[in-house]
Order: structure tokens, then C-alpha cells, then sequence
């Protein structure tokens, strides 16, 4: 009789014979069912806050590193924001007006009131 | 003054297992309790875990995690499942992260993986033990551990689905599928050898 003929579309007689693999394997130590709940019982730790305190505890280092995580994040986003809008525009040493108009570039009024003072369009430095 | 259940719980559970979690809820029983469900279940959760890494001492050293683990966890333990596929959950998770850690410690050492696998299944297993029953072992080496914990709980330990999908924390038809693919392959390497 070959293993694959007690595999093939035999699954029921197949585990009737062979789902009962204990005896195959070295058995372990005499006695050691005997001793493992001594064993287990000696490593178990106390507990050592009441149960719903130990909840709570549970459920706050759930949720604080993400928490903590999410913080940091958008503290580095600021951060950057930050340093990125003040590196486009610098603040000039000595304030012209071109220099007032390019820091507020995005002020519309600012812009389009010293364009219209403007008689020759020059708007090269835009 | 025995604790009330934290949550209601959601599936049927054994009478005699229902009873052990109100005893294991109770701060004044609760040791002894875990001492009962230690013994209830040791040596269910053992073999599965054996069957799955092969050496007793690996075994060993699992399923006291597995127990601890257990202990620790049962604060948080909601009922939404039985307490065993619990159990037997958290035994198998503990067996694949093994695993999955022993193959990376093979490949650091520059060995083959599934050669350790198959010295550690040899020096495991009763030299004069049933030929065919060794071919299934070996032959289950071949397959993913996913797929060797899955055809562990069904074919030896006569899990439903329904229940080995519980444990491994997938549907019922994901393992029916990893099920049917284990066998198949099984058939096609012993069909081989």
C-alpha cells in the first residue's frame, strides 16, 4: 500500500489510520504533564494593580504612542511649513518698496496698487 | 466577591469552559482557576505546537509563553471566542512567529531552512515509527506554515472550519482553500516519492 494511495480520495479512511501521529514523535519527559502547571504557575507574574486600574493602564499604552506619534508629526509638519515659507521670502535687511511688494506678493492690493503707480508697466522684477 | 463579566459574552462556549472564566475573573480564584485550565489544556495545546516545530524543548519553551501569554491576556479577554480557540489562536501564533524566526536564524547561519526543518523532524521522531506517517511529516515540511498549521488543526486534530478559521484569524473559505491546497500538494509528493 502506498502513502499516496492512502492520501488519494481515501481522506476519511486516511484519518481514521493516520491523524493520530503522537506515537510517532519521541514522547516527552516522563512526568511532564505532571509538572508544567507548577512550572507555568511559578513563572505567571503577580498582578499587581487592580483589574480595571490595570485596564486603563492597559488602554492608555494602547493609544499613547500613536497619540504621541501623531503630535511629533504634525509639530516636524510645522516645523517645515515654517522654515519653508521664511526661506522662499527672507525678510530684507533694508525695506524698499520692491522689496515690501515681493515679501507680500501674495497681498493683490499691495501689488496691484504699485502697478498702477507705475506709468512705464515695468513689472520685470515680477 | 466574584466580578461581574466584563462584556457579554457573544459565542457558545463548553459549560465546564464558562465556568472556568467566571472562576478566572474572580481575583480570589483566579490562580487556582489558571492552575485547572493549565491542566485542562496542556496537552492539547502541546501537540499542536509540536506538530508544528517538532522538538520537545522548543515545544516546552512555547507553551509556557503560550500559557503566559494566556494569563495576560485574560484581563482583556472579550468572549467574542471560545476560550480554547483563544487559546489555540495565541498557541499558533506563537509556533509560526518560531518559525518564522528560526528560518531567519538559518539564513544568518547561510543553512537551508528546510534542511534544519527535516534534521530537527528526524531527531524528533521514533526512528521505528509508521513509514507513512513520517512520509506525512516530511511531506508537510514542503508546505507554507500557514498552510501547515491550517492542515494540523483540520486533519489532526479534526478541527470544523469554522473553527480553524477562528484560530488562524481567517475566513472559512481562505482556509477550505488553504486546506484543499496542502492536500493536494500532500498527494502530488508522496504520489512522488
Amino acid at each position: 500500500m502506498t502513502a499516496s494511495h492512502n492520501m488519494n480520495h481515501q481522506h476519511g479512511k486516511m484519518k481514521k489510520q493516520y491523524s493520530d501521529d503522537r506515537s510517532l514523535f519521541k514522547a516527552p519527559p516522563a512526568g511532564y504533564f505532571e509538572d508544567l502547571p507548577d512550572v507555568v504557575m511559578q513563572r505567571l507574574p503577580r498582578r499587581s494593580v487592580k483589574r480595571e486600574e490595570g485596564r486603563r493602564t492597559v488602554a492608555w499604552r494602547r493609544w499613547a504612542p500613536a497619540v504621541v506619534t501623531l503630535v511629533l508629526l504634525a509639530v516636524i509638519w510645522w516645523v517645515r511649513v515654517r522654515r519653508s515659507s521664511s526661506s522662499l521670502h527672507p525678510v530684507p535687511q533694508e525695506w524698499t518698496v520692491e522689496d515690501e511688494i515681493l515679501y507680500n506678493w501674495e497681498d493683490d492690493d499691495l501689488l496691484m496698487e504699485e502697478l498702477a503707480s507705475r506709468d512705464d508697466g515695468e513689472t520685470s522684477y515680477l | 466577591m466574584s466580578m461581574p463579566m466584563r462584556r457579554q459574552t457573544v459565542v457558545e462556549m463548553p459549560p465546564e469552559d464558562a465556568d472556568l472564566l467566571r472562576r478566572l475573573q474572580d481575583p480570589a480564584s483566579e490562580r487556582m482557576a489558571f492552575r485547572e485550565l493549565v491542566k485542562r489544556y496542556q496537552e492539547r495545546l502541546y501537540w499542536v505546537i509540536r506538530r508544528l516545530v517538532h522538538s520537545h524543548e522548543d515545544t516546552n519553551d512555547l507553551l509556557q509563553e503560550v500559557f503566559i501569554k494566556v494569563w495576560k491576556g485574560l484581563p482583556s479577554f472579550n468572549g467574542r471566542s471560545a476560550l480554547y480557540t483563544w487559546m489555540y489562536r495565541i498557541a499558533v501564533n506563537e509556533a509560526l512567529s518560531f518559525l518564522r524566526r528560526d528560518k531567519w536564524r538559518s539564513l544568518m547561519r547561510l543553512e537551508d531552512p528546510s534542511k534544519v526543518m527535516a534534521h530537527r523532524l528526524q531527531a524528533s521522531i521514533e526512528t521505528d515509527g509508521d513509514e507513512i506517517l513520517q512520509r506525512l511529516h516530511a511531506a508537510l515540511l514542503q508546505l507554507s506554515p500557514q498552510q501547515r498549521a491550517v492542515f494540523t488543526l483540520r486533519y489532526f486534530e479534526d478541527m470544523p472550519f469554522k473553527e480553524v478559521a477562528a484560530v488562524m484569524g481567517k475566513t472559512e473559505s481562505t482556509v477550505k482553500v488553504h486546506y484543499h491546497l496542502a492536500r493536494k500538494k500532500i498527494e502530488e509528493i508522496l504520489t512522488e516519492t
